[in-house]
């Protein structure tokens, strides 16, 4: 059974990862083939800081929720190992910024250790009145999808470089499963009103002195437009952009100014930091995400295909509940076509 | 009188920075810094410079509590401004673990620092073997980079600065009217106080940049402390061994100790291997005294005996200093004609 990943950053990879763990022992006729225009570094993924944190507020989503905390859960679970280092893992701690007293997050008893800013610690931060200090973890997707890759690769799935230009020519083809992971252009292949870039733009500089993520919020301006500092294991990101419908991949003098001023306004140290680099990408926002089955009619065949994009600014926080759900609707799927059995032990 | 001439014997954290502070306090005076060794080999450049104090068992608390509380505010100001990487001051957040729970509850300095607060079941199930224990976030110092930075300020002051051993006093009374001995370790040759002791302390440098913060056993053996460019692995504690060699049989216990807190140290690389001797006394030596030969008088000021805790109070030991500095020059300037007590 023949099964194309359309997409190659962190969905479309972990998505065929749990795909393949969990049915290609039942289903030794399993063909898991990934298809993108894109390779790492060269995703969406590869350009984010990797810092696993939701949304301030989840707006009822209890399933992203889940989603999020079965990521958080899962990586924590992987820290100790020896493949943390090679995946880009890590623990870090750091401070949320506020102008105003804000609901506590939903993700609060997900991270650890977390609890309020006291006033000495505000004293770091002019301007800002409250906030809050956890320990979250960092996936840095420059390590994170060549892992992932290796991984595919050893289980035997095969990698094209190639934009996919409709679901039906990989039907046409012979695969009866699109897992459909193409992120900010799935509209492409399918029109998607809701589905709109969030594009964002980041300046990668040496700090290694700095130890904290900080990320100040605007209820005003919303989530990631205000400045952010996230140091990674080589350099550290500066960001707070978001542009809602804005589609353009180059960067922007003016963003830039942007960026770095206000985040030299917010950790002075940062001024004597070295520039290193400059990144836009378009962050696939949508009101929730799509994560569904769809059958579509090929001719006289019904062929299926598993969405699951629109991972706005959280992609790598939520990516793995995302990929078990995934790996649950193709289960699905497999049980109507009663090609892998009961999943359930016979008493 | 003429300017008081003052020496300090020592360059290590409390040297530079005692004389920093008597400049600040005295601009007239001048200043020599007279020591055997400068940074990167004294004994501050081994250390990883956490603000986390030891407590000295004949000093105060309240005294020490005083000197932690200077020297953390001194450096958080500076943490807080665009000379941090410079100085090579910054924030670390971590935990310290205890197997056993300690019977205090809360330690002398945990109001000092930053967000302290017990560790909640799910951090301390990333430490299987630990019972209980304490997360903060608190301040570092880069050693070289915070003395180069210290000696880069000394320098724009005018104070001169010497390489040559002093060994003894004595051999200063003729050019300088006020010595004051930051030795460290080395008083127990300089001043031959046998109540210095040396704790030796042999430590790991390693590249291991996705370790953003700090862990530490409650019983201070086993540490890792994230630093600029590398971290500090930590370490042991054996009193009165003088050896500066590294010992490789140490070197693997205390990499297999660290790695058992943090297994991803697996991944560390270029591992490096550095030994200090902590200077220590059951009370920091911090005193005026007036040294007497052949009715010739020689005026002392003793900073030394940090031990542990050299960079938790340097700020606050040094200012105490510079103001016994300032008691002995009121002194002279009180004395007949000029001449020497």
């Amino acid at each position: 059974m023949r099964v194309a990943v359309i997409g190659a950053g962190v969905i479309g990879l972990s998505t065929a990862l749990c795909i393949h763990e969990q049915f290609h022992s039942l289903l030794p006729s399993l063909h898991v083939e990934v298809y993108a225009d894109r390779y790492t570094p060269h995703t969406t993924s590869d350009g984010a800081a990797g810092l696993w944190q939701p949304y301030l507020s989840d707006h009822g989503n209890l399933q992203e929720t889940l989603w999020n905390k079965e990521t958080f859960d899962h990586l924590l679970g992987l820290l100790g190992s020896p493949a943390a280092k090679e995946m880009g893992l890590f623990l870090l701690s750091g401070y949320n910024l506020f102008t105003q007293p804000v609901p506590d997050p939903s993700w609060k008893n997900i991270v650890l250790g977390f609890r309020n800013l006291t006033p000495k610690e505000l004293e770091l931060f002019p301007g800002y009145s409250y906030g809050w200090f956890n320990t979250a973890l960092v996936l840095e997707c420059r390590k994170y999808l060549p892992w992932l890759t290796n991984r595919l690769t050893q289980r035997g799935v095969k990698f094209f470089h190639k934009k996919v230009e409709s679901f039906q020519e990989m039907f046409a083809q012979g695969v009866e499963v699109v897992i459909n992971c193409t992120g900010v252009r799935a509209g492409e292949l399918q029109p998607d009103p809701e589905l709109q870039p969030g594009r964002g733009q980041v300046i990668k500089v040496l700090a290694p002195w700095v130890k904290h993520f900080i990320i100040t919020h605007d209820m005003e301006s919303g989530i990631y437009n205000s400045p952010y500092i996230i140091p990674g294991s080589e350099f550290t990101v500066l960001g707070g952009i978001q542009q809602h419908g804005n589609w353009n991949e180059a960067n922007s003098a003016q963003d830039h100014k942007t960026i770095w001023e206000s985040c030299c306004r917010l950790l002075p140290a940062l001024q004597k930091a070295k520039i290193v680099g400059e990144w836009s990408g378009l962050r696939p926002a949508r009101p929730r995400v799509r994560l569904e089955r769809e059958t579509i009619h090929h001719g006289q065949l019904q062929a299926q295909v598993i969405h699951n994009y629109g991972h706005g600014g959280f992609g790598i926080t939520i990516h793995w509940g995302c990929a078990m759900a995934a790996a649950r609707l193709f289960g699905s799927i497999l049980q109507e076509k009663k090609l892998a059995g009961s999943p359930e032990p016979r008493l | 009188m003429a300017a008081p001439k003052v020496a300090v014997v020592g360059a290590g954290v409390i040297g530079l920075s005692t004389a920093l502070c008597i400049m600040e306090t005295c601009p007239s005076c001048s200043v020599t810094i007279l020591s055997e060794q400068f940074s990167p080999n004294t004994t501050s450049d081994v250390a990883a410079g956490m603000l986390i104090p030891h407590t000295y068992p004949d000093t105060p608390i309240h005294v020490q509590k005083q000197w932690f509380k200077e020297t953390f505010t001194y450096l958080f100001a500076i943490s807080n401004s665009a000379e941090a990487s410079e100085a090579g001051i910054h924030l670390v957040s971590g935990w310290q673990v205890f197997r056993n729970t300690p019977k205090e509850e809360l330690p002398f300095w945990s109001d000092v620092v930053l967000g302290f607060r017990p560790m909640s079941k799910a951090e301390l199930q990333k430490f299987p073997q630990h019972q209980s224990g304490q997360a903060f976030t608190t301040l570092k110092c880069d050693c070289p980079p915070y003395l180069l930075w210290l000696e880069k300020r000394l320098k724009a002051t005018g104070i001169q600065m010497y390489t040559r051993k002093v060994a003894d006093l004595w051999e200063l009374h003729s050019k300088y009217d006020i010595i004051v001995n930051c030795a460290g370790i080395g008083a127990h040759q300089l001043v031959a106080d046998k109540k210095l002791f040396p704790i030796r302390g042999q430590v790991l440098k390693v590249h291991a940049p996705w370790v953003k913060n700090f862990i530490r056993d409650g019983d201070g053996l086993t540490y890792i402390y994230p630093g600029i460019h590398r971290i500090t692995l930590g370490g042991t504690r054996e009193k009165e061994n003088w050896s500066l060699s590294p010992d490789p049989g140490t070197t693997k216990d205390i990499f297999d100790r660290c790695c058992s807190l943090e297994p991803s140290l697996q991944g560390a690389q270029d591992i490096q291997v550095k030994v200090g001797l902590r200077p220590s006394r059951q009370c920091v030596r911090l005193q005026r005294e007036v040294l007497s030969q052949g009715g010739v008088k020689l005026l002392v000021v003793h900073n030394y005996g940090h031990g542990a805790g050299g960079f938790s109070v340097h700020r606050g030991t040094a200012k105490e200093a510079a103001c016994l500095v300032g008691e002995c020059i009121a002194a002279l300037q009180g004395s007949s004609s000029g001449a020497k007590l």
